[in-house]
């Protein structure tokens, strides 16, 4: 339905966007292996390229899609469980199995997603957030508990899964950064992408043009859940050791204040949201007990000032700017082309 | 081309629609008139299938549609222009047009040019937010979409609420255009007299069931529809 709007063909366009996220892993690697970056950067870094991929998918169904779920962290947890138990038992290969277990990871969420999408979908505004919400609670209890009631460690509740393997690295968790981007931008561009879109603005008018609602509010909260997953799964495979406390209600907030802080909407603003705010904590750890005081600062301050989120739903896009140059060439040219938009 | 046989809706205890029957022959323009609650949005909304009727049968083009799906309703040719307009306000106009053309394969360049030369000020404002459209506006901006898809038959939800006279003149002659191009309409409205200019056939919907039909010229000149809904 929407054709490439400027001059880039599209192809070139995702061959110049793996050109220039090859570069970056170069750079990146370069940066880690020479021992500029030391292991502390490193481990800010995977938890950056995981809180992009949290905010990102949660933005699917928050700025895209137009609900407000309140159980993110329980999809993560879902994921991360799943992976992290596998890892564990799996007798293959780390470069076979990390793969695998992310996409079990992803899988197992989106199942969650689809079982819970169901009923919550059918309802809107708070209802939704406080279904979402439930959910994410009862994921963390029945982690925390359910090994009492199966009568074997399955989970290891609150004494924690310990000794995962510590598979995520910077590489892989940035492909996977890339990869989930990719597969998102894609859809919300395709006519998919525009059903998603048409629901968030006005249900009824999407439904009396044909679009199949349920279908794809169902699709969009599912396709959220399963990246959610793979964010567990990379976050399992970063911290070695999963406790269903830090997958609590907080974290669900957090995630959604990456996404209304970066812009409902745009896949950027939650990227950049998403490193500031894990950056920021960090930086600020020297003023220790006045951190989270800078933090909520930097939030109320940016809600003021900035109701849309940084980016509103602005979306970066190089072919953009090559094709606004483009378009000026042309016109200098006097060859500007009518019925383009 | 629709055929309506003896619908019941309710909203959970409130029988909302009684016993209606209806029907809609191919190319004409019929209208549907009552005062506020009667339940004319009601009838409008179970055939677009986002109501049901708890018995009878809504035949369109031949198939029953009572129990189809809001979507696949709209893909067998029976557009809906909902009420108050409800367009994709943060979408552009043509984005709005485009999306009602979601279920044909592919945006029909020939239709787009049909919507512009119906409604040349889209044509001015294609590029612009739809929400910054004034009224009028939207209001043809919702028409034009529901023709992006190509409708048999269109069903319009009071196209003249909320707008200024001069607006309301220009909606209904566009109806009555889009008539003689070969759309058979339905249309709901409040307004019975402009609505009864323009119809070949009418109902009156009261408190849920039918209690007139007849040409637009005889419910315009009957006496009780003078009185309810004419001002005298």
């Amino acid at each position: 339905m929407v054709k490439n709007k400027k001059g880039v063909p599209r192809l070139l366009s995702y061959a110049i966007n793996t050109l220039l996220f090859v570069v970056f892993l170069v750079i990146l690697n370069s940066l880690i292996n020479s021992g500029i970056f030391s292991s502390y950067y490193v481990k800010i870094l995977m938890l950056i390229a995981i809180n992009i991929i949290l905010a990102v998918s949660l933005n699917l169904a928050t700025g895209f899609l137009g609900q407000l779920p309140l159980g993110h962290a329980g999809f993560m947890a879902v994921g991360a469980y799943s992976s992290a138990i596998f890892m564990k038992a799996t007798t293959l290969p780390n470069i076979a199995a990390f793969p695998i277990g992310l996409i079990l990871g992803g899988i197992v969420a989106a199942i969650f997603g689809f079982i819970i999408g169901i009923p919550a979908l059918r309802l809107r505004g708070d209802y939704l957030a406080i279904i979402t919400l439930g959910f994410g609670e009862i994921i963390r209890v029945v982690l925390l508990n359910i090994d009492s009631v199966l009568g074997f460690n399955f989970t290891y509740g609150a004494s924690s899964l310990k000794n995962i393997p510590k598979t995520t690295t910077v590489t892989n968790a940035f492909i996977c950064v890339f990869i989930v981007f990719y597969i998102i931008h894609t859809t919300i561009k395709s006519k998919h992408g525009r059903a998603v879109l048409s629901i968030r603005e006005n249900e009824i008018a999407a439904e009396s043009c044909g679009v199949n609602t349920t279908y794809y509010k169902t699709m969009a909260f599912v396709m959220s859940a399963f990246f959610a997953g793979v964010a567990g799964s990379l976050y399992a495979g970063y911290v070695g050791i999963l406790n269903p406390s830090g997958f609590a209600f907080m974290k669900s907030i957090e995630i959604l204040v990456m996404v209304v802080l970066g812009g409902m909407g745009s896949l950027i603003g939650s990227a950049i949201s998403a490193t500031v705010l894990t950056v920021l904590p960090e930086l600020l750890r020297s003023f220790s007990e006045y951190r989270m005081v800078a933090y909520s600062l930097l939030l109320i301050v940016v809600m003021i000032f900035k109701p849309s989120g940084l980016m509103g739903t602005y979306d970066f896009s190089l072919s953009r700017i090559i094709g606004k140059s483009g378009d000026k060439i042309s016109s200098l040219l006097g060859g500007r082309k009518e019925g383009e938009r | 081309m629709l055929e309506v046989n003896n619908i019941n809706v309710y909203y959970g205890p409130i029988h909302a629609i009684k016993d209606i029957s209806f029907e809609v022959k191919t190319g004409e323009t019929v209208a549907l008139i009552g005062a506020n609650g009667a339940g004319k949005s009601t009838v409008l909304k179970t055939m677009s299938g986002l109501l049901r009727s708890k018995t009878g049968s809504i035949v369109f083009d031949g198939k029953d549609i009572k129990k189809a799906e809001a979507h696949k309703i709209v893909r067998s040719g029976l557009a809906q222009v909902p009420e108050g307009r409800r367009i994709f306000l943060q979408m552009t106009v043509l984005e709005n047009l485009e999306m009602g053309a979601y279920t044909q394969k592919a945006v029909s360049a020939e239709e787009l040019e049909n919507i512009f030369t119906l409604f040349p000020r889209l044509k001015e404002r294609r590029k612009q937010i739809a929400g910054t459209l004034s009224g009028g506006e939207q209001q043809m901006l919702a028409m034009g979409r529901a023709l992006m898809s190509k409708p048999k038959l269109l069903m319009l939800d009071e196209p003249s609420m909320g707008l200024a006279p001069l607006f309301v003149e220009q909606i209904f002659e566009i109806i009555k255009s889009l008539n003689r191009a070969g759309t058979t309409i339905l249309l709901v409205e409040q307004n019975a007299g402009k609505a009864l200019e323009i119809a070949d056939r009418a109902y009156v919907l009261e408190t849920g069931e039918i209690t007139l039909s007849g040409t637009g010229k005889e419910l315009s000149q009957s006496d009780e529809v003078r009185k309810a809904y004419l001002g005298g």
